[in-house]
């Protein structure tokens, strides 16, 4: 399975992709998600922010219209207070024109002051510079000293107006009042103008307690507006804002949750969530969570939520973010969600493309591996029937696969060319190796080939074979009767291999057989046959010959070797041993050569045992020569054998030391063994 | 304000203000015969906004009282060896009257000058300072003004805007006797009206922000008294309480605009006039001894919107309508 370049490339793009889409996914969680979780509670924080910046705003206003309304009733005051100086100032005229006495015209005018009542609540007192009170709409008061009556520096009041009237022309000062009517204490305004004159100080007193209801009034006003705000801010899905102040007083619960939240605690630590609220308050940035069980939340059950407090301290009040913590993480996870479902749908698109992708490649791969399975099979000698798929690829693609699909045609028609010349260079072959083997079996018809070749002649056993190699050599063996009692025997090795050896073997034999006649010494056979040779031997071509003549008469034996390898005497009592017979040149080499001969008598039962170098020179895988030592010994152990007996075993040692190694040269033996003069 | 604790002496020059005189070219005044002009040496201690105000305050009164007055001012710069030499060139000068703003000038002037009246004004404890014996009775040739603050008042007025306060952080230059004093008295008030209070000593400028850090989270208001190195560096105060929505309020009027939420404060300005009267009284041939050491007759609140504002304090309208000046500014 793996081992398909398909599955591996596609293994391979799965791995890549599934680790792309697994650190894409991470990321996406990990920041994205952050991110998103991130912007999502800064724009709860933004909408707090707002908000305080909201009531900021309103408390700013509040205060400028306090001010406001104050420098509006205190210049209110001192014309009020221009109005009664200019009564005074009348009847201090009326006095100093002496139209009426200064007492009179003081008391008059004292009366007057007292009568006045101003629509806004202000009265009007007058005192010495003794801090005695003249007149007041207070009559229990008049003859009053009241120096003793602080403002709110803690400075006596009258003392300190009448110094910094008579400084500075007026001046304005806030005491409380205590009225003695009422029994209440009240906040007052004065403006105190000094009458140099009469050396009165004519104060000017308002309550001032209907400005702070007034402002009261407008913060409540405040909280209204803001409580539609709250009701227009949405946190997250379904959360909401509230605001309550440091006495822990309810002020906006778009939910009317107040008592619900008034109780509610957080489970884990027993906190009041509200106090859990105010201590958060100081660490605006940063959200508290808790359990808990929002009754406005329809949802049964306890939930966990997330909330941000912010203080405004100048009003005490506390604005606080109320939402669920799954509500607020909501858009994260869907982000994150969406995103990792794209990379999803890109990864498995992508791994769909890249399968049909490799598909496609490995198609046409596996098209031309089945092509090049088949090609055994084909038959390139026949006509071309089946190559179109092969060549449509090469034509419609011009990458790896298209090459590919060429050098494949190229292939074929590379192959197709060389068994057409195989084909022709083995006719060829076949024709020479044909009538290289008729050459073998017309050479071979040459050697007597039936045994027992005498079986009229109880006197000896004589045994040959010839153990060609793959070429046609030039190994030859030959035994004719020259006279009734006079066996010749021959064995030779033509140097050079093929044809021109064969040919040359062909014609040493029938040399041989022509020179041997009856009569002829042995010396003279071998000089007439090298003559012969000789005359004429361009491809200086030679021949080694060992022959004898055996008298079975006798057992006598006459030989002469020509530059043979020695025979083996196999006495039948001594041993076996090389016979080293006065050496001749090989026949062929040189013309009038002199050959010599020996002579030496067979036993009973002795044997001669005649070979060629294919024996002793045969090799083995290890390049062993099968050597003479070792030829010898074997001929030892053969010696009493039957004489075919004697040649098959020495063939088998031969084959079984050479362990496969190819035969390069004729392996011919002859064994000749005289039994002794018949009986 | 007082410099009696500043370290640093440096030599000073003599500062030679006009003389004013009015009525060498008021022919009223000629013929009233009784307007010959007066000399007055003024010894200050040290060039500060408030003792500034309070001279030209003095300047003005006697200026709009009509009365010609030729004025040889010196300032010691903090420097005590220079405040004294300052006492001796004076008596070489021989005033009608000498102005000693300041209790170090004071006490130099009243040990170096036998026979000169002297005229003090800006000295917070007369009495602790060896001045006079009473302040009813200040003694022959010595009377003036004490610039005591209205500690009592102040602490009211911060229990009045802060209602959850329990503690006041105060920030103090322990080298100063002066501020050490006034401590003393801020504590004794404190115990009295039941509110804690947490001290911090400084040495110098620098370690006032460090101070005013360590106070947040301890205390529900600082409290900033007339002490020259708080008062030099009140705009960064200012900024750690704004940052940590804690309320200042200071002792004097200049730090208000600074940054501070409110005070009630004596106003030097107003205190040279006062001085002034006192001088006026003087001149006209009253002994010093029948006119018993004067307290500023008028207070002044000033308020600070915008500091309230940052601080999370809330201005009731009583507080708006009592104030003299109201700001609505705040240190960037």
């Amino acid at each position: 399975m793996l081992r398909s370049i398909k599955t591996k490339v596609l293994l391979l793009i799965v791995g890549i992709m599934l680790a792309t889409a697994l650190i894409l996914v991470y990321f996406t969680k990990r920041d994205v998600g952050e991110a998103v979780l991130g912007m999502e509670e800064k724009s709860i924080r933004n909408a707090m922010y707002l908000i305080k910046l909201n009531v900021e705003n309103e408390y700013k206003s509040l205060l400028f219209h306090k001010i406001a309304m104050l420098t509006e009733r205190k210049e209110q005051m001192k014309s009020l207070a221009a109005v009664v100086m200019a009564g005074i100032n009348d009847y201090q005229q009326l006095a100093e024109q002496g139209r009426i006495a200064e007492d009179e015209a003081k008391r008059l005018a004292l009366d007057s002051i007292q009568k006045l009542r101003d629509e806004s609540g202000a009265h009007f007192f007058v005192y010495d510079e003794h801090s005695v009170v003249l007149g007041h709409p207070n009559p229990a008061l008049i003859g009053q000293d009241l120096s003793s009556l602080k403002d709110v520096k803690g400075l006596s009041l009258f003392d300190s107006m009448l110094k910094k009237s008579m400084r500075e022309g007026d001046g304005y000062a806030s005491f409380s009042w205590d009225d003695m009517n009422t029994g209440n204490t009240t906040k007052q305004l004065g403006y105190f103008v000094f009458y140099p004159k009469w050396n009165w100080m004519i104060a000017t007193a308002i309550q001032t307690e209907d400005l702070e209801q007034e402002a009261e009034k407008k913060l409540n006003l405040v909280i209204k507006e803001l409580k539609s705000t709250f009701d227009k801010t949405q946190i997250a899905k379904t959360g909401y804002l509230i605001l309550f102040n440091g006495k822990k007083e309810i002020l906006i619960d778009p939910r009317n949750s107040a008592d619900a939240l008034l109780a509610a605690k957080d489970p884990s630590s027993g906190e009041l969530l509200l106090d859990k609220f105010m201590a958060a308050a100081k660490h605006p940035e940063q959200p508290i969570k808790y359990l808990w069980d929002d009754p406005s939340n329809t949802e049964d059950g306890q939930s966990r939520y997330e909330s941000y407090a912010e203080y405004f301290k100048t009003l005490n009040w506390y604005i606080v973010s109320v939402a669920r913590e799954s509500e607020i993480q909501t858009p994260a996870k869907t982000v994150v969600l969406r995103q990792t479902l794209f990379i999803a749908v890109i990864f498995a698109a992508s791994i769909l493309i890249a399968y049909f992708l490799v598909k496609g490649i490995s198609q046409h791969l596996k098209k031309l591996t089945d092509h090049a399975k088949q090609l055994p099979a084909h038959d390139f000698s026949a006509p071309e029937t089946e190559l179109p798929k092969i060549e449509q690829l090469a034509v419609k693609y011009k990458d790896e696969v298209g090459k590919l699909a060429e050098a494949f045609l190229f292939m074929e028609a590379s192959l197709q060319q060389y068994i057409q010349d195989l084909k022709e260079t083995t006719a060829a072959k076949e024709r020479i190796e044909s009538e290289l083997a008729i050459a073998r079996d017309i050479q071979m018809s040459i050697l007597p080939k039936l045994f027992p070749a005498f079986p009229e002649r109880p006197e000896f056993d004589i045994y040959a074979t010839v153990k060609p190699a793959r070429e046609v050599g030039g190994d030859f063996y030959d035994f004719f009767f020259v006279d009734e009692s006079h066996l010749f025997f021959a064995l030779g090795d033509v140097s050079g291999k093929g044809i021109p050896a064969s040919l040359f073997m062909a014609v040493s034999t029938a040399f041989l057989r022509a020179s041997a006649t009856r009569g002829v010494n042995l010396d003279e056979v071998m000089a007439r046959v090298n003559t012969k040779l000789c005359a004429g031997n361009d491809t200086c071509m030679f021949v080694t010959v060992f022959c004898g003549l055996l008298d079975i008469r006798t057992g006598e034996v006459i030989c002469s070797d020509g530059g043979h390898n020695p025979p083996l005497l196999i006495a039948s009592k001594d041993g076996v041993d090389f016979l080293h017979a006065r050496k001749s040149s090989a026949l062929g080499v040189f013309e009038d050569m002199r050959y010599y001969t020996q002579e030496f008598v067979l036993k009973e039962g002795d044997a001669l045992f005649l070979y060629t170098d294919g024996v002793t020179e045969a090799m083995n895988t290890e390049d062993e020569l099968y050597s003479e030592e070792r030829l010898k010994e074997s001929i030892l152990e053969l010696r009493d054998r039957p004489v075919k007996d004697i040649t098959r075993e020495m063939i088998e040692r031969i084959e079984e030391f050479a362990r496969g190694a190819p035969q390069a040269d004729d392996i011919t033996m002859l064994v000749l063994r005289y039994t002794g003069p018949a009986s | 304000m007082q410099q009696s604790r500043m370290k640093c002496f440096c030599r000073l020059l003599a500062m030679i203000c006009a003389a004013a005189w009015m009525s060498f070219s008021s022919p009223v005044a000629e013929a009233a015969g009784e307007n010959r002009q007066h000399t007055i040496a003024v010894s200050q201690f040290i060039k500060h906004p408030a003792l500034d105000a309070l001279l030209r305050g003095f300047m003005e009164h006697l200026e709009s009282a009509q009365i010609p007055v030729k004025y040889v001012v010196h300032i010691a710069n903090g420097d005590q060896a220079l405040n004294e030499s300052i006492a001796r060139d004076i008596g070489a000068e021989n005033p009608d009257l000498v102005l000693a703003i300041s209790t170090p000038s004071s006490q130099a002037c009243l040990k170096v000058l036998p026979n000169t009246t002297i005229l003090f004004s800006a000295v917070t404890d007369p009495v602790g300072a060896g001045l006079v014996e009473s302040l009813s009775k200040p003694g022959a040739r010595i009377t003036g003004m004490t610039d005591m603050s209205p500690i009592e008042q102040q602490i009211k007025l911060i229990a009045g805007l802060v209602p959850e306060l329990k503690t006041i952080g105060v920030i103090y230059n322990n080298n100063e006797s002066n501020s050490v004093s006034l401590v003393r008295i801020i504590e004794q008030e404190c115990a009295r009206q039941g509110i804690g209070l947490v001290k911090k000593a400084v040495g110098n400028g620098k370690e006032v922000a460090t101070a005013a850090q360590s106070l947040v989270g301890n205390c529900d208001a600082i409290y900033a008294p007339t002490d020259n190195t708080v008062v030099s560096v009140i705009e960064s105060v200012a900024r750690i309480c704004a940052k940590h929505r804690l309320p200042l309020f200071a002792a004097d009027v200049d730090s208000i605009p600074r940054g501070a939420v409110a005070t009630l404060a004596i106003d030097y300005y107003s205190m040279g006039r006062q001085t002034g009267r006192m001088a006026e009284r003087i001149f006209a041939g009253e002994a010093p001894s029948s006119m018993p050491v004067e307290w500023q007759e008028d207070l002044r609140i000033h308020v600070n919107t915008k500091a309230a504002e940052v601080m999370g304090v809330e201005l009731p309208v009583d507080l708006l309508q009592a104030a003299d000046v109201i700001y609505d500014s705040f240190p960037e």
